[in-house]
Order: structure tokens, then sequence, then C-alpha cells
């Protein structure tokens, strides 16, 4: 009985013991965790013996997990450019691994020109790759901005085999709708309606539903100005024709005029 | 006549080893996981059912080479059956190229099952089949008839655990050729480079086989590079073969 009872108190004891080293020293394990997993590219690239691609693609799991982790907590990455830069020495083919990284490094890491520096390695890499230029393309445009050096990028992309044919189409708008605020709205439609990466589309839609708000609020603000008061409904600015149809966000939700702030906002 | 009846003997004999199903059962898990773990991969479910499906095929098969050439005739030996072998008519060298050939078509009937079951996961998740991956596993084939052949060699004087670990190193040795060659060429020393250059030329270049990354990511292989790649595993194999029949015919039975 006694030992039971000993049992018993020692297992009981497991518990707190195991949650007060998760609440002390688990944050700190993690951070040099991230540090021991990833030594440079060209380093791993000796220890795999040739299974670079095998590597590259646990090192990829890895920066999702890295990038879901940081999104949801703290929204820092700073390893981030790091982690890529160690994926794409892994396997330097790895196209999808430069977008995706560019755009995450561009969006959630504030820090385009480390994005563009990814797309540009890619590009040395493969050279006859449209995908690459194309987001260079689109970071230049959306993100900062530099209508003439995306003017070059989508043209770029454009001129490479196998570039489809939206990729013409953006070189054109660039080069005569500088600024445009409807060639950014096309290039997050293009991406969202292209991509199969889920944090993609999430971002696409994200900065979709920003846009159409955006554009939305100024005809309402413009409405009120011209009426004095705000349209009852947003239907109201199809019935002036200031717009042919009311838009809807691709996931299917839809934006509405909400009378208790006076602010357009879209349906969960 | 007598290396065609070892190596049909020796492929039965592996056939009936237990390590050779665990490896294919095995084998058969990990790319059948890959659905699972390609879930996770934001949009890279090709790319990585192909990359672990080319790998496993890859890494298994090797570890059938070491582990089963490197006992094929130190068993031989061990058992005393070799004396019964010999006293047939049978030369020595058709001895180790019937159990080389033998080895050779167990490794090629495994490689064939789990390209089957490949193929059919890579089809489960794309729809489609990639002709091409059947060239990084036709490659992967002429490594690993490279890395028996030496398995065998080292069978030839030594246990089944040293030839399991000098094969090994002669792998991973493999892997690192092409740094020989650098480590040379940035070395003051004429002596280091002309020790560094007779390594490289000396170890298999095993990159010559690797062109995994290349197929999954549709990038072009001329079919020279591919010609030459067999053509370099087949002499190199052949090299090694006949120094481990030479070797074999030396030992006193």
């Amino acid at each position: 009985m006694k030992s039971l009872i000993a049992i018993a108190l020692l297992a009981s004891s497991i518990f707190p013991l195991q949650k007060m080293i998760d609440t002390k020293w688990r944050g700190e394990e993690e951070l040099v965790e991230e540090l021991m997993y990833f030594p440079t590219g060209n380093l791993l690239k000796k220890i795999v013996l040739g299974y670079d691609e095998l590597a590259a693609d646990l090192v990829w799991l890895r920066m999702i997990q890295y990038y879901g982790h940081h999104r949801q907590t703290d929204k820092r990455f700073d390893y981030l450019g790091h982690i890529l830069d160690v994926l794409t020495d892994l396997d330097p083919h790895f196209i999808h691994g430069y977008t995706f990284g560019a755009l995450l490094l561009t969006d959630d890491g504030r820090n385009p020109s480390r994005g563009l520096s990814i797309l540009q390695k890619g590009a040395v890499h493969n050279p006859l790759d449209w995908r690459l230029p194309f987001m260079s393309g689109f970071i230049n445009y959306v993100f900062l901005r530099d209508y003439e050096r995306a003017a070059d990028h989508f043209v770029t992309a454009s001129s490479l085999p196998d570039a489809p044919a939206f990729s013409k189409r953006f070189a054109a708008f660039v080069y005569d709708r500088k600024g445009d605020v409807d060639v950014s709205l096309e290039l997050w439609y293009n991406l969202y309606e292209t991509t199969e990466n889920e944090y993609e589309k999430r971002s696409a839609l994200r900065y979709i539903k920003r846009i159409e708000i955006q554009r939305l609020s100024q005809l309402v603000a413009r409405f009120r100005e011209m009426s004095g008061r705000y349209p009852t409904d947003l239907k109201n600015l199809v019935t002036i024709e200031w717009i042919d149809a009311l838009p809807e966000a691709p996931d299917g939700s839809s934006y509405f005029f909400d009378h208790s702030d006076s602010l357009v906002k879209c349906t969960e | 006549m007598g290396i065609v009846a070892i190596a049909l003997n020796t492929f039965r004999e592996g056939a009936k080893d237990k390590i050779f199903y665990a490896i294919v059962v095995f084998a058969i898990i990990i790319m059948g996981s890959s659905r699972f773990i390609a879930t996770l991969s934001v949009g890279q479910i090709d790319k990585i059912t192909k990359d672990l499906g080319l790998a496993t095929i890859s890494l298994l098969g090797l570890l059938i080479a070491i582990f089963v050439g490197t006992k094929l005739v130190y068993e031989e030996i061990s058992r005393r059956t070799i004396y019964t072998i010999i006293s047939k008519p049978v030369t020595r060298s058709q001895f180790i190229l019937g159990k080389y050939f033998g080895l050779l078509l167990i490794i090629g009937m495994t490689l064939t099952i789990l390209t089957v079951f490949f193929s059919l996961v890579v089809y489960l998740n794309s729809n489609t089949l990639d002709a091409h991956l059947l060239k990084a596993i036709g490659l992967a084939f002429f490594e690993l008839a490279l890395i028996t052949s030496v398995a065998i060699f080292f069978s030839t004087f030594t246990s089944p655990i040293s030839s399991a670990l000098f094969t090994m190193g002669i792998w991973v040795a493999g892997h690192f050729s092409g740094d020989l060659k650098g480590l040379g060429q940035i070395s003051d020393s004429s002596l280091s480079r002309g020790v560094s250059t007779f390594l490289y030329y000396l170890v298999p270049n095993l990159s010559n086989f690797d062109i995994r990354g290349e197929v999954v990511h549709g990038v072009g292989i001329p079919h020279t590079f591919f010609l030459f790649s067999v053509c370099y595993g087949l002499i190199y194999s052949a090299a090694v073969i006949l120094i481990a029949t030479l070797i074999f015919r030396k030992r006193d039975f």
C-alpha cells in the first residue's frame, strides 16, 4: 500500500514539474533549436550525402512550421531569410521556395529587399524560369511601388519560355497604368487563382478585400459628399452606375456598409 | 553456364532473406506515408512525394546492396558450402560473377517493385505518370551496381561487418569526391594536388548517378550525360569485380 501511495505521489508530481519546465525554459529551448537545425546550406549539402532535395523538403516543412508558429505568436521572422537561403542552397531549382519565400519576407517579414535578393538568387540558378522575374515585378509593383522596375521584370517574365498569357498582360498594364490600384488588385486575383499554397491564397484574399474595401469606401465618401448622406446600401452605387456590379470576394464573402460605424466591411 | 546457375541460386537465396522483405515493406510504408507528409507541405505535394520516393528507392537499394552483398561470399566460406561449389566445374571467377549478377537481380527486382508502388503513389497524387522519374531510378540502379561490386570486393577478404563498414565508407567518400578535387586545387603543394587528383579519380564519383533534383524539377538531362554515367558505372563495376576475382582466386580453401 505504501508503495502504491509513493508511486501515485511521484506520478502526480510529474505533471506540475513538466508544466514548470515548459513555462520557464521551453521558449529558450525553441530559440536554440531553431538555430541548431539550420547550419549553412553548404554545410548541410555535405552532410546529406547527395540527398539534397529530400533535405530541402525537410527544411521546407520546417520553414512552414516556423512561419506558422511565428505568425500566430510574435510575428517575428528573424530566421526566415536564413532558412530560405539554406533551402535554396540545398535545392537551387525549388522555384516555389524562392517565390513564396520572397512573398513572406516582403509581406510578413517587412523586408522586401531580402525578398528580392532571394528571387535574384533564384534567377541566377534558373535564368529561364518566368515565375522569378514575375514575382519580382509583383513585389516591386504592389509593395515597393517602383513601377519602372516592376514593368522591367514583367517584360522579362513575359519573354521567357512557357510564360503564360497573363504575364504579357501585366507587362502591358504596368506600362500603361503605373500606380493604378486595379493592376494591384488584378495581380492579387491572379495569385489567388493560380496558387495552390494556402498561405499565399490567404494573403492574396486579405489584400483583395483590403483593396476592394478601400475602393468602395472612397465611393461611399464621394456619395456622402454629393448627397449629404451615406448610401442605405452599397447597391446604391450600382444603381447610380458608379460601378457595374457589387464586387464579391473570391471566397464568396460579400462587402456591405455598416451603418453603426459608417464603414465598408466584408462578411466573414 | 556456371555464372547463370550461381546467379539464379543467389537470387533465390537472397529472395528468401527476411531483411529483403523488411526493407521492401519499410520502403512501401515510407512512400505511402509521403501522402500524409505532403498534406503538410503547402502546395508541394508532387515535389515531396517524388523526392521522398526517389530517395527511398535509392537508400533502401543501398541497404540491400551493402547488407546482402557483404555476406554473400563470406557465408559460403563460413558455412563451408564453398568447397562443394568449387569442387564442381565452376571457376572462382564464375562464382564471384554469379554472386554479383545474382545480387543485381535481387536489387533489380526490388527496384521494380518499389518503382511500381512509387508510380502508383505519384499517380494518386497528380493523376499523371512522369516517365522522367524512370531515368533517375535507372541511374540509381547503376550506382547500386557499382556499390554492390564494392561490397562483394570487400567480402572476398574480410568479415561482413568490416565489409559493410568499408563499403559504407566508399559510398560516403563517393559523395565527397568532388571536394577531394576542389581541396587539391586550392593547395599550394603539387604533391597535395597530385594526391587529391589521384584520389578523385580512384574513388567512385557517385554524383554522376544523381539526377533526382533535375528529374523532379523537369530540368533537362542531356542524353550523353546519361550514357556516359551508365558507361562509368559499368566500367568501374567491371574493374572492381575483376580485382575481387583476382583476390578470391588467391585465397586458400
